[in-house]
């Protein structure tokens, strides 16, 4: 972790003394335990503020299209300099892709991203102790708190959506970094897609009513996902007026399904959307599915070529027709209706 | 006790087109309950929130004068969600509306004055309320010279036309309208407002100005007032703001500390020097 | 009887649960809960429904008297008639009491009772909850780390806004009458109190001094107000890029009111409601004209501070905001108030 440190803060140095990019965005040291937050550098700020840990959890490649569509001083778009995870670069080409940002405006910092410790699941083990101090080390992080110490196994403590990664390596960049890796990364298949898709209508529904009730349509799903760069969401249009802003069921299950269902052939599963939620809301249940219907129908995993064209905008004279021929079949993985 | 979320009822009398191009319409309205129309007390800068039930509320300035009885006039260009459902209203139509809602332009310190009003396009509504008020004869003694500038970017889009002739012959008020380009017909003066203002150059000593107008109309006249030696205390702006509540609650329309809904939309162009230039 | 002359009281740990049936008995009694997901006040229908625990409720107080989504009045589509019968009765008997608010949260209720209720025209919606319920607030022994409520004139033990103000002694509780309506209510259940001595006194002090020195004094609010009223400064070019625009410290925050109205007829029902809006979602000040005086993060950010930290001063002689630390809690970048108001102060 620290020699991967040590070789940022060198190389965002050199890119800002050098004028390669206008802004470098980054991690900092957090406030709180076991967090990071995003750090934005220009020319003569200090670079050693700049961490790399298991605690870097932001998608930072948000940041990307509100920043590069603006100028710098010699009235030229801004260029920026930024810190990929495996997740972070598929979403920056997604955005390539759909022509939010430049490639040549972009320094891309690829890191091989070991997975994030999960923040909310540690301290739920803690009994509302505070946490004083946190380290870690390949294998495991240990906290500090008033009066004894704890240690846990960071493959235990993931993000699910590290779990299941399996591109937890950019494959754009400029400059690649490997970091220290404990073990080969065990990419846990995700199954919970299937699983509930098993369970019966009324479970299913039971179960949405009960994560995407408890939201409070603060957006900070919409926000923090790299792909919802809309500058009038749907959901904030006047004219037409799709939804109203109550956080009655209706209202949330279609700000939820269509802000959602944007999200197809598009959603590189990086759970942002899942962290930032206050509520606590999963809402990979409901984006693996599409993640999932996507890769069934078109064999397509997003983010990893700027070059391969998107499912959703492209016709192929071989795709599946099967929901035309074939109605009474759910679809391609034949679940139950 | 009173709610002043809930809108009184309100009928549509009458509807006049005002512009060439059809998007200004002035709406004559009359309360349902004559209770309501009793307890309606305003003076000229004052708005109220107009309802269209299903659709939502738009703060519209009150253009006529608390002289004119039995009913209130607004003069709504169609922009939004609301007002083009209001522009689709038709005569005999309910709605709702609350108020009188903001302040008023400054009488007690015009009082005695002479008055200055320079107002550009369709934002002339509450100065006509002002000039209607000025002019009656129980409030013109209270008051010295009155002049007007006021002007649109042709004259199609001149508000209020029948009136402003009237005013013209008038000899209590000296008027004078003005368009950025005329046509053929036109005979009167051409020039944008703020050079008018220059030419016609009035009297700024123990004179207040009302300004109204779109932002760059005022950002021109501003520096002629000064030159004309007025002070920043004397002149007077009405301002609009994206409004919900106007009551100075919902957090939306406000200008640093002051709400547009309450504490203005007439501010003096002092006050608005103290404020941050974030309108 | 006057402030002066009000007298505390004890009440032992084991007659709290006969305590609150008494209550439940004439009100409705909500908790903080720590284990609904949705992270609200329940209705507290057996008194182990109550936990005490160190932290705060995620959602504040606020929601019980301005609640995320309120009907203000409903009218027929067709005849567009209006009727908000709810509001039509002046009288609020106190019906609800709110148990266990922390000082943090019942002073932000009384920040909230200056716009909603002082300034005029009061507002019917709010008024009639806030007169029908009794706040019980609990102060806090143990503030969490991002707790900074003594940096913007707020204590642990904050008794603004809370009719009755509850002790942890750890065997028993030290009972503090603050409104009139506190006294009426407390007499009905007299019998289960006994009157607290010197060193009930002594021992309530100590865990209160004890509670003040965790927190970390930050800042002093008055030197803040007056750094702000440079709104042009150059700090306000930076502190807002990491934010994201979402609406989760105003929505979290207990002073945050700034609300939307909006109408919404299904069929022949129509109703018009006020919903929680938040200044820095990017259409907040959206004229119809298309021109919005608020274009970027960085005006919606410095919006935000000036309104809680020289705005509220200038118009309620308050600053808007109790030190509660849910922003810092919960917002998905780390961005920290505090950090900001340090770089805020320490610039030129």
């Amino acid at each position: 972790m620290k020699q991967a440190e040590y070789e940022i803060t060198n190389t965002v140095e050199k890119i800002l003394t050098d004028n390669k990019v206008d802004l470098f965005i980054g991690y900092e040291k957090g406030t709180l335990p076991l967090r990071t937050s995003p750090c934005f550098l220009s020319k003569g700020d200090d670079t050693s503020r700049l961490v790399w840990n298991s605690f870097c959890s932001n998608n930072l490649a948000v940041y990307l299209p509100r920043i590069m569509s603006t100028t710098n001083e010699n009235k030229k778009r801004k260029r920026v300099g930024i810190i990929c995870k495996g997740c972070d670069s598929r979403s920056l080409v997604g955005l390539i892709k759909e022509n939010q940002i430049k490639r040549d405006d972009l320094f891309i910092i690829g890191l091989s991203c070991t997975g994030i410790v999960d923040s909310k699941k540690v301290l739920s083990q803690l009994n509302g102790n505070e946490i004083i101090d946190v380290s870690e080390d390949t294998e495991s992080i240990t906290v500090k708190l008033k009066d004894t110490e704890k240690t846990f196994d960071k493959n235990k403590y993931l993000y699910e959506s590290c779990r299941n990664c399996a591109y937890s390596t950019p494959k754009v960049y400029d400059v690649l970094i490997r970091t220290a890796k404990f073990s080969p990364q065990v990419v846990i298949p995700d199954t919970s897609v299937v699983k509930f898709m098993n369970k019966t209508r009324e479970e299913r529904w039971k179960i949405f009513e009960m994560e995407v009730g408890r939201c409070i349509r603060c957006y900070a799903c919409r926000n923090a996902c790299p792909n919802c760069y809309c500058k009038e969401c749907f959901a904030e249009q006047t004219q037409p007026r799709w939804l109203c802003v109550t956080n009655d069921l209706p209202d949330l299950l279609f700000y939820h399904t269509v802000r959602i269902f944007h999200q197809a052939g598009r959603c590189v599963d990086c759970g942002a959307c899942v962290r930032a939620c206050p509520m606590d809301i999963d809402l990979r249940i409901f984006t693996r599915m599409l993640v999932d219907e996507v890769k069934g129908r078109f064999d397509y995993d997003p983010g990893l070529s700027i070059e391969e064209p998107q499912p959703l905008a492209t016709f192929k004279i071989d795709d599946k027709q099967e929901f035309m021929t074939e109605p009474e079949v759910n679809n391609v993985k034949g679940y139950k209706k | 006790m009173k709610n002043p979320y809930k809108p009184m009822s309100v009928r549509i009398q009458d509807i006049i087109v005002e512009n060439e191009t059809r998007d200004i319409k002035t709406f004559k309205i009359s309360f349902v309950d004559e209770n309501d129309e009793k307890g309606f007390s305003f003076l000229p800068g004052q708005f109220a929130e107009l309802s269209i039930f299903g659709i939502g509320e738009c703060p519209i300035g009150i253009a006529s004068s608390p002289t004119e009885n039995g009913y209130l006039l607004f003069t709504v260009k169609r922009a939004g969600v609301v007002t083009t459902k209001l522009h689709q209203a038709e005569i005999g139509e309910n709605i709702g509306l609350r108020g009188p809602l903001g302040n008023t332009y400054p009488f007690d310190i015009m009082e005695g004055k002479n008055i200055l009003i320079v107002g550009g396009g369709f934002a002339f509504t509450t100065l006509r309320s002002t000039i209607k008020y000025i002019l009656d004869s129980n409030n013109r003694k209270r008051f010295k010279d009155l002049t007007v500038i006021y002007g649109a970017r042709n004259p199609g889009e001149l508000i209020y036309k029948s009136e402003l002739w009237l005013w013209e012959k008038d000899g209590s008020i000296d008027v004078h309208i003005t368009v950025d380009k005329g046509d053929k017909e036109w005979k009167r003066l051409e020039g944008y407002v703020p050079n008018v203002l220059k030419d016609v150059a009035p009297n700024s000593k123990d004179t207040i100005a009302l300004v109204c107008g779109p932002p760059i109309m005022i950002k021109f006249t501003l520096p002629v007032l000064k030159d004309l030696g007025f002070n920043t205390a004397s002149i007077f702006l009405s301002l609009e703001m994206r409004m919900k509540c106007g009551i100075g609650k919902c957090g939306r329309c406000n200008i640093g500390h002051k709400y547009v809904c309450k504490d203005g939309p007439v501010f003096s162009f002092a006050e608005l020097q103290g404020l941050p230039n974030e309108y | 009887m006057t402030k002066d002359k009000r007298t505390d009281f004890i009440l032992e740990k084991n007659r709290f649960e006969e305590f609150i049936r008494s209550l439940s008995e004439k009100y409705r009694i909500y908790s903080p809960s720590y284990t609904d997901t949705r992270g609200h006040f329940i209705e507290v229908d057996s008194p182990d429904k109550i936990k005490f625990n160190q932290t705060n409720s995620k959602l504040a107080v606020k929601s019980f008297f301005f609640p995320q989504v309120e009907n203000l009045f409903v009218f027929d589509a067709e005849t567009k008639e209006l009727s908000d019968k709810e509001n039509e009765t002046t009288a609020h008997p106190i019906q609800h009491i709110l148990f266990g608010v922390r000082p943090c949260d019942a002073f932000s209720i009384s920040l909230l009772d200056a716009v909603f209720m002082k300034i005029s025209p009061a507002d019917p919606y709010y008024i009639k909850k806030r007169h029908s319920t009794m706040i019980i607030s609990l102060a806090c022994n143990h503030p969490r780390q991002t707790c900074f409520c003594t940096s913007v004139g707020c204590q642990p033990d904050s008794e603004k806004g809370a009719d009755i103000i509850f002790f942890d002694l750890e065997d028993r509780f030290l009972i503090r009458p603050v409104t009139d309506t506190a006294e009426e209510i407390l007499n009905s259940v007299r019998t289960l109190l006994g009157s607290a001595t010197d060193c009930d006194q002594e021992k309530k002090k100590q865990l209160m001094l004890e509670s003040k020195n965790i927190i970390h004094k930050d800042f002093e609010f008055d030197d803040l107000v007056k750094k702000l009223d440079n709104f042009n400064a150059s700090y306000w070019n930076r502190i807002y890029e990491k934010c994201l625009g979402c609406g989760i410290c105003t929505y979290l925050c207990p002073t945050c009111h700034c609300f939307d109205i909006a109408d919404e007829v299904i069929e022949s029902n129509g109703r018009r409601v006020r919903t929680w809006d938040s200044c820095m979602f990017s259409l907040f000040t959206l004229h119809a004209s298309g021109h919005n005086p608020r274009p970027t993060q960085k005006e919606r950010m410095r919006q935000r501070i000036m309104h809680k930290f020289n705005y509220a001063p200038k118009n309620y002689d308050q600053i808007f905001c109790v030190g509660c630390g849910r922003c810092i809690m919960y917002c998905p970048v780390n961005l920290d108030i505090r950090q900001l108001i340090k770089g805020i102060m320490e610039e030129e």
